[in-house]
């Protein structure tokens, strides 16, 4: 489209408010961008906007304003499900977050499908979110967990994956983009091979969707899980796209209000989806401002960005191989957004602290990765985690503060 | 290296008998910023002798901290007092470690009981510069010691 300006990470910046604070008297650098992004303009003001004009129940109104409250809901559904590419809006079904669709997925589909001698599989590299739902679904069905293993690149070793598939494997779950690591995964792939063995495919997409347009038909996955709080939108809010297929089968898995069809004492019947499994009113400002961060997403000059955070995170990478006593832990040639490493023998977390101290925020410890830390055979990482605003400049902070850190350890 | 036994290993913590509580606390007030204070403090660590590879096992744990910590303690038959060693993988926690020790190490477990670390460790400026997910170490730390020394 000619009429989006070219990527300015400049102009970009002004737009996010709490890139100007400081921490500990300094400018915040902030390079924890993994663990939570921050929020531009528009969203804060969505957000405000919609306390002050708008604030009603949705899909319950007798009135006016409750009638907007659900067309500004609904279309903020419709972004959402653009914006993954789903074949319609009501794919998309509203969560707390990444958590909370892996477990909806867990609870609903994976206790009405699995049962005793079936297989789950998921990858070394998977976020705590990612494991222990499955482990309770195993406990649950008499199901075992299988892993696929990870190389000490940091990248799956897809013979090994090709290897764990057979028949009896009917979940496959792992994420396009590792938290911990930054590895990219070959999702589209990845896909076909367990499609091949007739298994279900979820990916948790918490890390990709900041980064670059995800196409889940493209991909061929069966369900995406993903969170607003990381790609600028709102805390505490997210989704799970589903095949409408799969998700009609799918029973219930919170019941209240909003999700049934008829309620009486003999018997209930449920909605459809993605109603089914929205019980009880919902995060309406959350899933309005995430709408607005999908504008804002959408308004930006897409190769502008994937170039600019290229540059960034290659400039952070050649960085790190001129600085000494830096290890990096993962080293896949496909990574986005995340640079893990260890300065020497130090603790992670000390290195964590003195940048602290000197305004940079990173993140420090095991990154709810912890089996992926003990195959590494270490407690943790130090992590900086890259958003489109972050710059060089950010990079440049990030290495004269570890020269510091440095002095001390 | 003459070989210690047990029980020598302790006596030769120095910290808590030199320096004491008091005199660390003035060292630490009078540095002028965090960075010369966090210097201090790691520094501080090294002066606890190393904790015997026997003592890192799981019992010695100390659990509710990011890094790492072992403690051991051992009672003095003849003085009394309650002697601990500590060790740590993080060079900050250790030196954190290593400021409690100057405040309860070779103590009577009576004393070791009244004494608070918190009003000390405001005073010589520590709280306030040490973030909050690390000080978990320190607040652990002070337990355990508070519960050995109600034991004796
Ligand atoms: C890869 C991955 N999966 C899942 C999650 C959990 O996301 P949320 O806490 O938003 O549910 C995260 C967040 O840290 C993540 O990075």
């Amino acid at each position: 489209m000619s009429d989006v300006p070219a990527f300015d990470v400049q102009a970009i910046r002004a737009q996010f408010p709490l890139l100007s604070v400081t921490a500990h008297d300094k400018p915040l650098v902030y390079l924890d961008n993994g663990a939570t992004t921050q929020k531009p303009l528009s969203v804060l003001k969505a957000l405000d906007d919609y306390y002050r004009q708008l604030n009603s129940n949705v899909h319950r109104g007798a009135h006016d304003l409750a009638d907007r409250a659900t067309r500004a809901f609904e279309a903020s559904r419709r972004k959402v499900a653009q914006y993954v590419g789903a074949a319609r809006d009501e794919e998309i079904v509203w969560t707390r977050g990444t958590t909370e669709s892996i477990n909806l997925v867990a609870n609903s589909y994976g206790r009405n499908v699995l049962k005793a001698g079936d297989q789950i599989v998921i990858s070394t590299l998977e976020h705590h979110a990612n494991i222990v739902p499955w482990q309770l679904l195993c406990e649950a069905t008499g199901a075992e967990l299988k892993v696929i293993p990870v190389g000490d690149d940091g990248v799956l070793d897809q013979a090994a994956y090709q290897a764990l598939l057979n028949e009896k494997v009917q979940i496959v779950a792992f994420s396009h983009v590792s938290n911990a690591l930054g590895t990219v995964n070959p999702v589209v792939d990845m896909t076909a091979k367990a499609k091949a063995v007739g298994a279900v495919v979820l990916i948790d997409g918490a890390q990709s969707v900041a980064h670059f347009d995800v196409d889940v038909q493209a991909i061929g996955c069966d369900f995406y899980v993903f969170s607003a709080h990381k790609m600028f939108g709102p805390t505490g809010m997210g989704a799970l796209w589903g095949r409408y297929a799969l998700l009609e089968a799918m029973p219930p898995w919170q019941g209240g209000g909003e999700m049934i069809d008829q309620v009486s004492f003999e018997k209930t019947t449920f909605n459809v989806p993605p109603f089914r499994f929205e019980a009880g009113t919902p995060d309406i400002s959350g899933v309005i401002g995430w709408g607005a961060a999908v504008d804002f997403m959408q308004s930006l000059d897409k190769e502008g960005m994937r170039a600019h955070e290229k540059d960034v995170l290659d400039y952070a990478l050649a960085k790190a191989a001129d600085c000494e006593g830096l290890k990096l832990v993962g080293e896949s040639p496909d990574r986005a957004g995340v640079m893990s490493f260890l300065i020497d023998d130090s603790h992670p977390a000390d290195v964590g602290t003195l940048l602290d101290r000197q305004g940079i925020a990173v993140r420090t410890g095991h990154h709810c990765t912890q089996p992926l830390m003990q195959r590494f055979g270490i407690p943790g990482t130090v992590r900086a985690s890259f958003a489109l605003y972050n710059t060089r400049a950010d990079v440049d902070a990030l290495f004269v503060g570890l020269e510091k850190v440095k002095t001390f350890l | 290296m003459i070989a210690l036994t047990p029980s020598e290993h302790f006596l030769a913590n120095p910290l808590g008998v030199s320096p004491t509580a008091k005199l660390l606390g003035q060292q630490l007030a009078e540095l002028p910023d965090w960075e010369q204070r966090y210097a201090a403090v790691i520094a501080l660590g090294d002066h606890i002798p190393p904790l015997a590879e026997g003592d890192k096992i799981d019992a010695n744990l100390l659990h509710g901290c990011q890094a790492t910590v072992w403690v051991v303690h051992h009672v003095d038959p003849v003085t009394g007092l309650l002697y601990f060693l500590c060790d740590s993988d993080s060079r900050i926690v250790r030196g954190l470690l290593a400021c409690l020790l100057c405040l309860y190490n070779a103590q009577k477990p009576a004393d070791i009981l009244s004494i608070q670390a918190k009003p000390w460790l405001e005073e010589v400026g520590l709280v306030r510069h040490i973030a909050s997910t690390r000080s978990n170490g320190l607040w652990a730390m002070l337990g355990k010691m508070k519960a050995v020394a109600s034991r004796y």
